[in-house]
């Protein structure tokens, strides 16, 4: 490169200097300069829609396509970044002969310069794809939202009668049905209680129960499921199986009012996926809406050891049943890693905790952990089941998380380890808005 | 003869209760044990098995924490004192490619989706059961109202003679 300038750009009294800002040439001027530039550096534009073609630095030649084309019109404009030095050479300064051997001896350049223009080409073509895919993606979950406020939207007006009508026929049976006071108790067990009773300690029940009752196997495991097994079997046939029914008739009531809380609890998530604002309250207790996940995953959280440590919470401006939304969110897909490792040991732990600023909660599992690799990914909404494997559901859990957490201009920070994976969430006590 | 056993097989207390009380029909000759997982369900068929008991039918769930549906019927398949009992999947994933697997290689005798419909899960018990009955060379007679007479009669047919 130097011997070219030396070759060249002899002329003591062809330079140019630019201050910083000052433009070299505009796009279409006529150009029979060759520049070197020995000090600064400028830009190349197409001032018509801004595009950026070149940046150039001190040992750069600028106007080459220029120069060596037919038409002698520049290709773009040319602006000093810095305060700049140049040298130049004017075309009518050699002959026919002389321009072929500068053509010859510029090749090399032209060709260089050729190929990081192409590679350049090629860098903004990919970020051009990354933003089309991240547009897709904004696109697709709007959908989604949508698609899911829709199915929504559908779905509440059904789940609603069902919430109402079973409300309604608890009410009316309780309150006519004539009944002894043992079927009474037995009854609002049910209801209250569920069906709490393991079926492997309902087997070993019945079978301490036929020392004293010769009712079938089958009657005395009835028995022992409502948690009142002695009792019953004590009693004549008759009446324990009638007590036994409504037992059960109370506890398919308690399945009916916990299954209307899933679907509820289905469709507010799916409802947080378009963007809606909710009511806030200026006492939402964090703490509340714990307890509150926590008795909506019973079912979920039966073989998980459950630590529940919350310290003393000043109130937020909240939603509730948002913040039901993202802990059932978490401690589910904290259970759901557990599940999947073969070990007796799942443990949960569930803590709150504040200083001036955030309330924090943190929820920690003892699960694999969250490999580096994916600790991205999984805030990315999946909703197509995987065939492989048993991953299932509408994957959307962590999504809605980050888009709650954000509207309380929150954080969310994700910690692993082999031992297991926290989550810490920080909401501001004072919103910020 | 002393009554076979039916296990049932579903994570969920809520779901398994609800199955428990649409196979209660079949409470006559046969004895219906719920279970909460398949380790819990391992351990009942080794008992079972312990004391000379038959099992008849096993109805699973599919997707449960720890151990599949899927892999505990393909293993009742291979283990030769189990392979005969009858096994009826229950999914919520009918074209899960598990599920679709699991039926080509006969580890499974029939898939129901969830939520089912009593009258034909009561349909296919009684088919399957009929099978086993024959397989077991018991006398049908014995188990009237929950034998299936297609099966019976192309069964009869096929294999000729009258049914010891």
């Amino acid at each position: 490169m130097g011997s070219l300038v030396d070759k060249y750009f002899t002329d003591r009294h062809k330079v140019i200097r630019l201050i910083k800002d000052e433009m070299l040439f505009e796009k279409g001027a006529v150009n029979q300069r060759l520049y070197f530039l020995k000090e600064g550096s400028v830009k190349g534009i197409d001032p018509d829609d801004q595009g950026e073609f070149f940046v150039a630095e001190s040992g750069d030649y600028i106007g080459l396509f220029s120069f060596f084309s037919l038409d002698d019109q520049t290709r773009m404009s040319v602006r000093a970044l810095s305060d700049c030095e140049l040298l130049y050479v004017d075309k009518e300064d050699f002959t026919h002969e002389s321009q072929d051997q500068l053509l010859v001896d510029f090749m090399p350049v032209v060709l260089q310069m050729l190929s990081k223009r192409q590679e350049q080409a090629r860098l903004d073509y990919l970020k051009h794809q990354k933003v089309l895919k991240d547009m897709q993606e904004v696109e697709r979950l709007a959908a989604l939202g949508q698609l899911s406020a829709g199915v929504a939207h559908e779905l509440n007006n059904a789940i609603t009668v069902i919430s109402r009508r079973s409300d309604h026929i608890i009410q009316e049976v309780l309150q006519h049905m004539r009944r002894t006071d043992l079927e009474t108790e037995l009854i609002n067990l049910g209801l209250e209680r569920g069906r709490v009773v393991p079926s492997a300690e309902a087997r070993r029940v019945a079978r301490e129960l036929r020392k004293i009752s010769d009712a079938s196997d089958a009657k005395l495991r009835d028995y022992a499921r409502t948690g009142k097994g002695e009792e019953l079997a004590r009693q004549d046939q008759a009446t324990a199986q009638r007590a036994f029914g409504l037992w059960n008739l109370g506890a398919s009531m308690h399945d009916l009012q916990l299954a209307v809380k899933q679907s509820e609890h289905v469709i507010a998530s799916m409802r947080s996926l378009a963007v809606t604002q909710v009511v806030r309250q200026n006492d939402c207790d964090v703490n509340e809406s714990i307890r509150h996940a926590v008795v909506l995953l019973r079912n979920k959280l039966k073989h998980v050891e459950l630590s529940l440590d919350l310290d003393e919470l000043p109130p937020i401006f909240g939603n509730t049943n948002e913040l039901v939304q993202v802990w059932s969110n978490l401690i589910k897909n904290s259970v759901d890693a557990m599940d999947h490792q073969r070990t007796d040991y799942s443990k949960l732990v569930v803590s709150t905790s504040h200083d001036d600023t955030y309330v924090i909660v943190r929820i920690a599992d003892s699960g694999p952990g969250i490999p580096d690799e994916i600790r991205d990914e999984i805030f990315k909404p999946h909703i197509t089941t995987k065939q492989q494997g048993q991953t299932f559901g509408l994957g959307l859990g962590l999504t809605i998380v980050q888009k709650i957490i954000k509207r309380y201009a929150g954080q969310l920070n994700v910690r692993s380890s082999h031992k297991g994976a926290e989550f810490e969430v920080r909401i501001p006590i004072k919103e910020t808005q | 003869m002393k009554k076979a056993h039916i296990i049932i097989i579903d994570d969920q207390i809520d779901v398994l209760s609800a199955l428990l009380q649409d196979l209660k029909p079949f409470r006559e000759r046969f004895i219906l044990d719920d279970c909460e997982s398949a380790d819990e369900a391992h351990e009942l068929m080794e008992e079972l098995f312990a004391s000379g008991e038959k099992i008849a039918l096993i109805i699973s769930d599919h997707i449960m924490p720890r151990k599949n549906g899927i892999t505990l019927l393909s293993e009742l398949s291979s283990d030769e004192r189990f392979e005969k009992i009858r096994r009826i999947l229950i999914t919520g994933q009918a074209s899960h490619m598990d599920t679709i697997n699991a039926i080509n290689n006969a580890s499974i005798d029939h898939y129901i989706s969830k939520p089912w419909k009593v009258d034909e899960l009561h349909a296919i018990m009684r088919r399957l059961i009929t099978h086993w009955i024959l397989d077991q060379g018991y006398d049908h007679k014995d188990f009237e109202g929950m034998v299936d007479v297609d099966v019976l009669f192309k069964r009869i047919k096929s294999e000729g003679g009258p049914v010891n």
